[in-house]
This record gives C-alpha cells, sequence and structure tokens, in this order.
C-alpha cells in the first residue's frame, strides 16, 4: 500500500488555562489514504476540532501547546517545520467550517472575498500597493479569479452565480451561504480537505443537497477529506472510514460497514444504541458525561462510563490501539492479545449481553 | 379515535407584522402559523417536525399562550382558553408547562437550582416553605438527580442535567399538558437518549399529554403517536407516526423522509423510495402563491402555483395538505387544468 496522504502519529496536545493543564489530545493516530474520506466522530468536547486545527495549523499557540506526536502530509513532516506547515496549508488544505455566518465577513461581497481567498492562500508575501490595489479591486487577474468563482458557484448550484458574487452574505440563505463557503475552501484547487462539521447548522434537505455536492466534487477531483461530525448517519453517507474519538483519544477505526455491522468497542457500541433509528429505539444513553480534561482518568479514558470495565485493568493500565483484522484498530483492554475480527465481534456480542470473564483471561496471559 | 380530545386547536394563526418605513407601516405580514387544526388526545404525545423558520415553535408557545393568537380557537379539556386572561390564565399554567430548547439559557445563571426548581411553586402558592422544599427534593431525585443539586447554579451542571432541572422546574406544579420544545437538540446523542427515556417514563407515571416539537424525524418516529409535518406556517401532513413512514403521502414529507441520514441498513428499507431533495424554505414573509411548498416539489403540477391546497383527510386519521388529494379545491384544480390541455397526465405518477 502506498503510504497515506496525511497520518498524525501520537499526538498530544494540552492547553494551559487559568483551571490547570487540559491534556485534551492524547495520543491521536490517523491516517488519510490518498483519495479517501475519512470521518472523524465523537460528541461534544471529544477533541475532533482540536485535532482538526493541529493538522491544518491554525490551532492557537498558546494557550494550545503540541506536546508530542508529529504530522505528515505526503512525506512532509508539518510539526517541525513552520515554513513547510504554512506552504502546505495554503496550497495544498482547505478547510470547510461549520458556522458560515462567522466565518463570512458581513462587510464583503462574497466575490471580493473569494478573490481574496485565491490571491492570498498560499503564504505568498504580497507588498502593501498589492494589497491596496486588490482592496481597490484592482487585482491582476481579477477577470480569471471571476470566471473561476462563477464556475465553482455554478457548481455549487447556486443560482445565478454572477449575481451572488456582488451580494453580501446577509442576502443568501444559510443553505447558499454554506455552499459559498465550500465554493471558497475549493477556490485554489486544495487536494486535502477538512471539514469542520459543514451541515450542522443546516436543515436536514439542505445537509442532504450539500453532502452529495461534496461528495460529488471529492470523486471528480479525487480529493481527500478529512470529515469531521457529531452526526454518524452523515458520516455513513459520506465516508469511507470512520474513526470514533472519544475524550482526545481515537477509540475504533474501520471501514464504515464494519463500524456500523460490527462496533467492537463499548463507547461506539453506546454511542450506536443511544440514536434513535427508524427500526425503533430501545438505547439508553450512556451513563456520565465526558471527563475534566484537567485531570481525565487513568487507564482508559472512557473506564468510569465503561459497562464492560475490568476492575483492576481498565482503571490502571493505559490503553493502546489493537489491530483487529485488515485496516481495523480497537482502542480497548477486551481486545488486547490480537484477536481476528471474528473473535472480536464475539467477544462484542458476548460483552453486549453482560461483561464476561473470558477477555479478562485472556489479558491476563499475553501483555502485546 | 375515542374519547374527548385534551387540546384541540382549530385553524390557529399567528401573524408577525412587518413595519417598514418611517412611521413603521404595517405593509405585510409573516404568517408564522397560518390556519393550524389539530387534537391531542389525553395520555398522547403529538409530534410537530419541521425545518428551521416553519413556525413549530410559535405554534407550541401559542398553543402554551405564551403567545397572544391572531385568530383562531384554542380549547383544553373543552373549555375555550384563547381569550383567557386574568386569574383564569393563571390558573390555565399550572395546567400547561414548557420546556425549552436549551437549558443554558432558559435556567437563570444566578439563581441557585432548588430556587429554579421552586419558584413555580411560589408563583402559584402551593404548600407550606416546608412542603416546597420537600416537592422540590422530590422533583430532583424524579429526574435522577442527585437531591445535593439545589445548592447549586446551572453553570455547575452539564447540558444533560440543565434540561433536567428545567423538566423538574416544568412538573413542579403537576402539569396535565408540557409543551417540549425541542428538549434535546442542544444535546449529545448518548445523552439525548437518557432525557428521552426520562420523559418517556414521566408521561407513563404521572399521565402527561406532550405536544413535542422537534426536527429531528428518528427521534420523532420513536417518541411520538402522531406526528404533523408542518412547512411556512402550514400542517402538510398529519397522521401516526406509523404511517407516516411506511405510507407518507405528501411530497414534502416524501423529500424530509428522504434526507435523513440513517445509522443502520436496516434503516434504509423503511425510508420510502428516494426522491430528489431541492431548494430551500423561501422567505416567509413572501410566501410563494398556492401551495407553499411548489417551488420545491418534485411533484407539482400547473395548479399548484395557483390554489392553495387544504388539508384532507385521505383515510381515517390521516390528512394530507397536497392538491394530489384535492378534497373540497377539487374544482379549483380542475379549472386550471383544463386551461393548459398539455400538461395532462404530469401528475399521474
Amino acid at each position: 500500500m502506498a503510504d497515506p496522504i496525511l497520518s498524525v502519529d501520537d499526538l498530544s496536545v494540552e492547553f494551559e488555562t487559568y483551571e490547570g493543564r487540559h491534556h485534551v489530545l492524547d495520543g491521536v493516530d490517523l491516517t488519510v489514504e490518498e483519495g479517501e474520506t475519512v470521518a472523524l466522530v465523537g460528541e461534544t468536547g471529544c477533541g475532533k476540532s482540536v485535532t482538526a486545527k493541529s493538522i491544518m495549523g491554525t490551532l492557537p499557540r498558546p494557550p494550545g501547546e503540541i506536546t508530542s506526536g508529529s504530522i505528515t502530509y505526503d512525506g512532509t513532516g508539518l510539526l517541525a517545520d513552520a515554513d513547510a506547515h504554512a506552504r502546505v496549508q495554503g496550497e495544498e488544505m482547505s478547510m470547510i467550517f461549520q458556522d458560515p455566518m462567522t466565518y463570512l465577513s458581513p462587510v464583503y461581497p462574497v466575490g471580493s472575498m473569494m478573490a481574496d481567498v485565491a490571491t492570498y492562500s498560499g503564504g505568498e508575501d504580497v507588498s502593501w500597493l498589492g494589497m491596496l490595489k486588490n482592496l481597490l479591486g484592482r487585482r491582476a487577474n481579477r477577470g480569471e479569479i471571476r470566471e473561476r468563482s462563477i464556475e465553482l458557484l455554478d457548481r455549487m448550484r447556486i443560482p445565478d452565480p454572477e449575481g451572488t458574487l456582488d451580494r453580501y452574505p446577509v442576502e443568501l440563505s444559510g443553505g447558499m451561504r454554506q455552499r459559498v463557503i465550500v465554493a471558497m475552501a475549493l477556490i485554489n484547487d486544495p487536494t486535502f480537505l477538512i471539514a469542520d462539521e459543514p451541515t450542522t447548522a443546516l436543515d436536514v434537505t439542505v445537509q442532504d443537497q450539500i453532502l452529495s455536492l461534496l461528495r460529488e466534487r471529492v470523486e471528480e477531483r479525487d480529493l481527500s477529506m478529512l470529515y469531521i461530525t457529531h452526526n454518524l448517519g452523515v458520516a455513513r453517507e459520506i465516508a469511507d472510514r470512520i474513526c470514533i474519538m472519544y475524550a482526545g483519544e481515537i477509540v475504533e477505526v474501520g471501514t464504515t460497514e464494519e463500524i456500523f455491522d460490527a462496533p467492537l468497542h463499548p463507547y461506539t457500541r453506546g454511542l450506536l444504541d443511544s440514536i434513535p433509528k427508524l427500526t425503533g429505539f430501545e438505547g439508553d444513553g450512556i451513563d456520565g458525561q465526558i471527563p475534566d480534561y484537567t485531570d481525565p482518568p487513568t487507564g482508559c479514558r472512557f473506564h468510569p462510563r465503561c459497562p464492560a470495565a475490568m476492575a483492576g485493568t481498565c482503571d490502571v493500565e493505559p490503553v493502546e490501539s489493537h489491530a483487529v483484522g485488515d485496516d481495523r484498530a480497537v482502542a480497548c483492554h477486551l481486545y488486547e492479545d490480537g484477536m481476528s475480527f471474528g473473535e472480536a465481534a464475539t467477544v462484542a456480542e458476548e460483552e453486549a449481553g453482560g461483561p464476561t470473564d473470558e477477555p479478562v483471561t485472556a489479558e491476563a496471559g499475553g501483555e502485546p | 379515535m375515542s374519547g374527548d380530545p385534551l387540546v384541540s386547536v382549530r385553524n390557529l394563526e399567528k401573524y408577525y407584522p412587518v413595519d417598514t418605513g418611517l412611521f413603521s407601516r404595517t405593509e405585510s405580514y409573516v404568517k408564522a402559523v397560518d390556519g393550524v387544526s389539530f387534537d391531542i388526545m389525553p395520555g398522547e404525545t403529538f409530534a410537530v417536525v419541521g425545518e428551521s423558520g416553519c413556525g413549530k415553535t410559535t405554534l407550541g408557545k401559542t398553543v402554551a399562550r405564551l403567545y397572544e393568537a391572531t385568530g383562531g380557537t384554542i380549547a383544553f379539556e373543552g373549555q375555550d382558553i384563547t381569550d383567557l386572561d386574568g386569574k383564569a390564565l393563571r390558573q390555565l399554567r399550572r395546567d400547561i408547562q414548557v420546556v425549552y430548547q436549551d437549558p443554558s439559557s432558559s435556567l437563570n445563571p444566578r439563581r441557585r437550582i432548588g430556587a429554579i426548581v421552586k419558584e413555580p411553586l411560589a408563583v402559584h402558592d402551593v404548600g407550606t416553605k416546608a412542603e416546597r422544599d420537600e416537592r422540590v427534593a422530590e422533583l430532583l431525585r424524579r429526574v435522577d438527580l442527585p437531591v445535593e443539586f439545589r445548592h447549586r447554579y446551572p453553570n455547575a451542571l452539564s447540558g444533560g442535567q440543565k434540561q433536567r432541572v428545567a423538566i423538574a422546574r416544568a412538573l413542579a406544579v403537576e402539569p396535565k399538558f408540557v409543551v417540549l420544545d425541542e428538549p434535546t437538540s442542544a444535546l449529545d446523542v448518548s445523552v439525548q437518549a437518557k432525557v428521552i427515556s426520562l420523559l418517556d417514563d414521566l408521561q407513563d407515571e404521572l399521565d402527561l399529554t406532550y405536544l413535542l416539537i422537534s426536527h429531528d424525524l428518528s427521534l420523532v418516529k420513536n417518541v411520538a403517536d402522531r406526528i404533523g409535518v408542518m412547512y411556512l406556517g402550514n400542517l402538510m401532513e398529519v397522521t401516526d407516526s406509523r404511517t407516516l413512514f411506511e405510507n407518507p403521502v405528501n411530497p414534502y414529507t416524501e423529500q424530509l423522509l428522504s434526507a435523513i441520514p440513517v445509522v443502520e441498513s436496516g434503516e434504509q428499507s423503511l425510508k420510502p423510495p428516494s426522491v430528489e431533495v431541492r431548494g430551500e424554505t423561501p422567505d416567509p414573509k413572501d410566501p410563494p402563491s398556492g401551495c407553499p411548498f411548489h417551488p420545491r416539489c418534485h411533484r407539482a403540477f400547473d395548479a399548484c402555483d395557483a390554489v392553495d391546497p387544504e388539508l384532507v383527510e385521505v383515510e381515517d386519521g390521516h390528512q394530507t395538505r397536497c392538491l394530489h388529494d384535492p378534497g373540497p379545491k377539487a374544482e379549483a384544480v380542475a379549472e386550471h387544468r383544463s386551461d393548459d390541455v398539455t400538461q395532462e397526465g404530469v401528475t399521474e405518477d
């Protein structure tokens, strides 16, 4: 297999605040292959956006601090070399945000913002005179940029793309603004997209339309995408692979079918059970709440809420990610001795009925 | 259906004036609720679903008498409450309570939980001071919160816990009817499930009737007995939750169902055949002529932009508002069809 286009290894991020030091990310491992869409799924406050910002290089530092780990994009280490990071961020990556009204300026028309993105991203130095010229709408290649913007807005199925360029964000509906945000992210032909909850603020019917536009574009240009969401249903629609995140740790990774057909980690199962489904809903949620990051639980961070927690193991020993079959990993003591996917699924089944002793004995034997 | 409805709403209207110009002349109205009728039976959960801006929250608040209705009537236990005021309205407030969407803004950050839950008791002058304290403890226990929480402030609680406090406050005066306005949409799914099952238990135990306002169809399917689908101030389809998903007849319902992202392969088969979803809710200040949904409708025909359909009963307890089931508007539709013979047959699908 070729090297993944993006790989995040053992990323830890801490935040220094007046409440104390928040240990937010705790050894996050994540890969995105070329042309693949990976969804990062987790609940509020689990560290999804911190991960995205670290990759994008927009993590505010301080208060944030990357204490360990590396991020490699297409063979380039990003954390060690700030210049390389800025170059990759400008030329290769683009980010789509959740709430268009906070990321679009209310005082500039859409066209001017799109032109700014087209001109300034890439991190080249622009002279003051150049900037002034641009501000006055006299940029050198403005015809070409305008054409590109119109073409993109048209691709996003915005009616009257040319007129839209001269409108202000307040004149557009929520769905249209989100389309503009997507178009803006695409204007410099990025190869890697980070989408941070792009449809969360939208109605389902609009969400459906935006998702199919994104999917279309990703396929057409063979883009790689990291899609961040809290909605498993959305992840299922768009992703090839899914990473489930809980309290700053990736607890389970697998292809979309595997995650939904045979979730292994107790958190993933709890999460899936919690979602009301058309087929019925008997889930009872997950007890407790996400931990305090200033003093995260020892051992597995999920153990205080875990229905299958094993005293003496889960609350003491830190978890590592265990490979289960190809392309599948789960960070849980239940799956410690390198079992195959079939075995693990059996354990998962049994444990769904109630904690069994079996994994405990297995775990006592072999330390990986 | 047998028995008398607990809540009966007829042709309810709530218009907001749009003031423009120097002297604030009222130029037009936003028809947030535009002639809505439904009944809620005792012990039932009636859900209103719709996209943002469709008027579902306004409907809930108008039914709870928090907003004055512009037209139509609301009856509670057979009594017309549309114009109730003074003492009678105060009395009514004990029977109808509301739980709001965002507990962070519906709970006063400067008061302790105990005081927040006790307030309705004080307002309605229920019991002595000792009895009220006892009642607060009981309510907190009932919503699965530790009684010590009464000494805390809302910001010391998580979102799910705050919503439990809001529920406890609503239940303090033993209401019969509770309007739940998106009670879980500010919460994470793992917390949402807990709150939903709490609401479900409370309903059984205290014999409550709910009006649930939500945008989450999968949630509503599991919680509600009957569902009304709302679009631009109008109910487009009303039926029991099973029929709505198995046999939707209104094109808007079809589009909504088609757009829900699902998490199980089994769910896909429960969705109606996928239809093309297009467009967005238009500006309510300037709604389309005829059927409000026609510009986005995949089954629109030539009469749709001229004739406004009515809510028509297609089978027992199943109503739809669509010119494909024209009811009393059949004549008007026929008139439009004969105008343009070339469109013949477009409607048959």
